[in-house]
């Protein structure tokens, strides 16, 4: 790549603000030369930390030439007025996942990015986690012959802040854990699924927003996958939680557990284990497919759209725990 | 001295048979199959006779116990010619293939004064009852969500009887009951069930999965497979307010053989790998043959595991409409 594609990061709200900083300073194809934050002692924070200015008005940043793309790591209600804004100045976007908490959200930032002729694309790192693409590459290649149903969690532990709040994060576990394995389920697939059965609880926290769920997504291939996206790790678990598919298919079964490449860390000071990561870094893969996007004008691995028809899935999940029902995926304008 | 018929001569009644054998105070007097080779072959063992009279040996009068380890489609029959005729009754799991069949069995015993003793064997599997104690210790605080999981090779039975819905069940009734009763011990009755059944057409692959709502409030969810390709596994997790529970038979391994030839042949059914536990089969005959005797209160009772017949038919009627059941309340 010629010379590095140069990056804002708007808000270092999201908890994976820091390893987005620290990933866009590590590669050679990348660099971070601004952020903005709305909470200006958290930007200052950030910024110091990362060597690069702050601002508090967002179309100063908005209005530097020399910045070509922005990653929104805002809260998530806020990640539609970032967008059109980001999009208006012609600044390629990488945004955070959920796209948005509500479809008219991600529709109005798909269609921005649409007239002003930029990138939109949705953070899905774990499409860039090396045992989650083996998986996709293994069931491409037909080794457990067709699909037919398929186990899968996406673990947490409860997170920090604004993540539990309904008006800023949209709602619970659901909002926050269903996106990723909807995402891959599709990606694996092919196809959207016909609808979702959801029951939820906030019995573990108590909270307005629910933290434990189980989903149930039917496919039109008449492939059924099982869903945990529940925060159902406590603080003591030994990491953030997990991503894992199990898919039976008409040859045999893939067990994918896409973290499991990890050490064992038992400290003398502490009463608990933990587990540290070895495998390859996904988010620094995921920025590095951005800015090539960026610059050679190629798709992104996740565009907008993704994120939005993974946002379907999240909204026919709530309908359903409203509705005691299974309810529709909403099919993707024409 | 405790005499004991035993019916069925298949993969079940051999791992009875196995237990039998270390049993004290316990005679198996007469073993009842259709294949008399194979029933000859345990009775030798045990010191029996063999029959191929399986009616007949319910009602013999040299037995004080009948133990029904035949297909589904018999278990009420044979349990009723032998309550009739004044024997306590140990009955393999599901109880029956309807829920007015299990009440004519617990009716007919009940007024024979004999007892009725379903063999729900997970709950006496040391696993799953540390689980249960640490659950009821408040290890994990109050419990919200509970994760059950249950895979093997797809079983065929005498004649294929597994593979006709109509003589086991399916899955939800035959697998699965299990989890339903270990949930519903658990976490109390269920309020509704959502559920889904996968085939495959070209292969025998079957996957059940079912969401389960408490009235307690606690969700569970199940899956039971036949024709996973891996080893028999079955899984664990329950999530509470104060922490996670966790068993995997993946990671319990503490021995494993193996071997350079595949064995020629895996058995009929799939059975967990009992090698590095206390075999949960002898502990749940020792534990009826307690009760038989006077000794013990039963820890599982044939209402029990009506209970969990009832779940599991409506996660199948679930499955079939694609709608979630209201579980009725008598039932649940
Ligand atoms: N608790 C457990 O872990 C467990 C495991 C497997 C089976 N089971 C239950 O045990 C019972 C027996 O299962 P199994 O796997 O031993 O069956 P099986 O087919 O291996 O054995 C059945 C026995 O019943 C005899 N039989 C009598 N009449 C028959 C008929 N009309 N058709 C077929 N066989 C007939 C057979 O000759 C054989 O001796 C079933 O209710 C099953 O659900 C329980």
């Amino acid at each position: 790549m010629s010379t590095p594609v140069r990056f804002a990061i708007l808000s270092m709200a999201h908890v994976h603000a820091p390893a987005y900083a620290a990933a866009l300073q590590a590669l050679p194809e990348t660099e971070l030369v601004a952020i903005w934050d709305d909470d200006s002692e958290r930007g200052l924070r950030a910024g110091t930390n990362f060597g690069v200015p702050c601002y508090v008005d967002l179309h100063d940043l908005l209005r530097r030439d020399d910045i070509e793309a922005v990653i929104i790591t805002s809260e998530n209600v806020n990640h539609r007025d970032l967008a059109l804004a980001a999009a208006e100045a012609g600044k390629a976007i990488l945004c955070e996942k959920p796209i948005a908490t509500v479809i008219d959200d991600a529709e109005a930032m798909i269609a921005a990015a649409q007239t002003y002729e930029v990138i939109l694309a949705t953070a899905f790192p774990v499409r860039h986690n090396l045992p989650a693409l083996r998986t996709r590459e293994a069931l491409r290649s037909g080794a457990i012959g067709e699909p037919i149903a398929i186990q899968a969690t996406n673990h947490g532990t409860l997170p920090p802040g604004w993540f539990t709040s309904r008006d800023r994060a949209g709602g619970g576990a659901v909002m926050d854990h269903t996106v990723h394995v909807a995402d891959l389920l599709r990606w694996y697939l092919g196809q959207d699924p016909v609808d979702v059965y959801a029951e939820m609880s906030n019995r573990l926290y108590g909270l307005s927003v629910e933290d434990t769920a189980f989903l149930t997504l039917r496919f039109p291939s008449g492939v059924v996958a099982t869903l945990d996206p529940s925060w159902s790790r406590p603080p003591s678990f030994p990491t953030w939680g997990d991503v894992t598919m199990e898919i039976a298919g008409t040859r045999g079964t893939l067990q994918l557990d896409a973290f499991a490449q990890r050490l064992v860390l038992s400290p003398a000071q502490s009463q608990h284990v933990e587990w540290i990561g070895w495998g390859a870094d996904m988010d620094r893969a995921m920025i590095l497919d951005f800015a090539r996007a960026v610059r050679n004008g190629t798709p992104p691995a996740a565009s907008g759209r993704d994120g939005e028809r993974a946002l379907a899935v999240v909204a026919a999940a709530y309908a359903s725990a409203q509705s005691g029902r299974p309810e529709a995926v909403a099919a993707p304008p024409d | 001295m405790i005499r004991v018929g035993l019916l069925g001569a298949g993969m079940i009644g051999q791992v009875h048979a196995d237990a039998y054998a270390t049993l004290p105070d316990v005679e198996v007097v007469s073993v009842a199959g259709l294949g008399a080779e194979r029933a000859a072959r345990l009775a030798e063992a045990l010191g029996a006779t063999p029959t191929i009279d399986i009616m007949a040996a319910a009602a013999d009068p040299r037995v004080d116990v009948v133990d029904v380890c035949l297909p589904t489609a018999l278990h009420q029959q044979a349990t009723e010619v032998a309550a009739r005729a004044g024997k306590d009754v140990i009955c393999e799991k599901p109880l029956a293939l309807t829920l007015e069949a299990g009440r004519r069995m617990i009716g007919v015993c009940r007024t024979a004064r004999v007892h009725l003793l379903p063999a729900m064997v997970v709950r006496f599997f040391p696993q799953y009852q540390a689980l249960a104690g640490a659950v009821r210790d408040g290890a994990i605080g109050t419990p919200a969500s509970c994760t059950l999981v249950r895979q093997g090779f797809y079983p065929s039975g005498s004649g294929g009887w597994y593979r006709d819905e109509s003589r086991s069940g399916g899955i939800f009734l035959d697998l699965m009951i299990h989890d339903f009763d270990w949930a519903l011990a658990r976490f109390g009755p269920a309020e509704r069930v959502f559920a889904q059944l996968r085939h495959a057409g070209s292969v025998p692959f079957t996957q059940g999965m079912a969401t389960v709502r408490h009235r307690s409030g606690v969700l569970t969810q199940l899956t039971g497979t036949w024709g996973h390709p891996g080893p028999f596994t079955t899984r664990i997790e329950v999530a509470g307010t104060g922490g996670l529970l966790q068993y995997d038979s993946r990671d319990s391994e503490s021995l494993e053989l193996l071997v350079l030839a595949a064995p020629e042949d895996a058995g009929d059914v799939p059975l967990p790998n009992l090698a590095t536990t206390d075999n949960p089969y002898r502990t749940e005959l020792l534990h009826f043959f307690e009760v038989i005797s006077g000794h013990a209160a039963a820890s599982v009772t044939a209402e029990d595991s009506l209970r969990a017949l009832a779940l599991a038919l409506c996660a199948r009627e679930a499955a079939r409409t694609g709608r979630p059941m209201a579980v009725p309340s008598e039932a649940a």
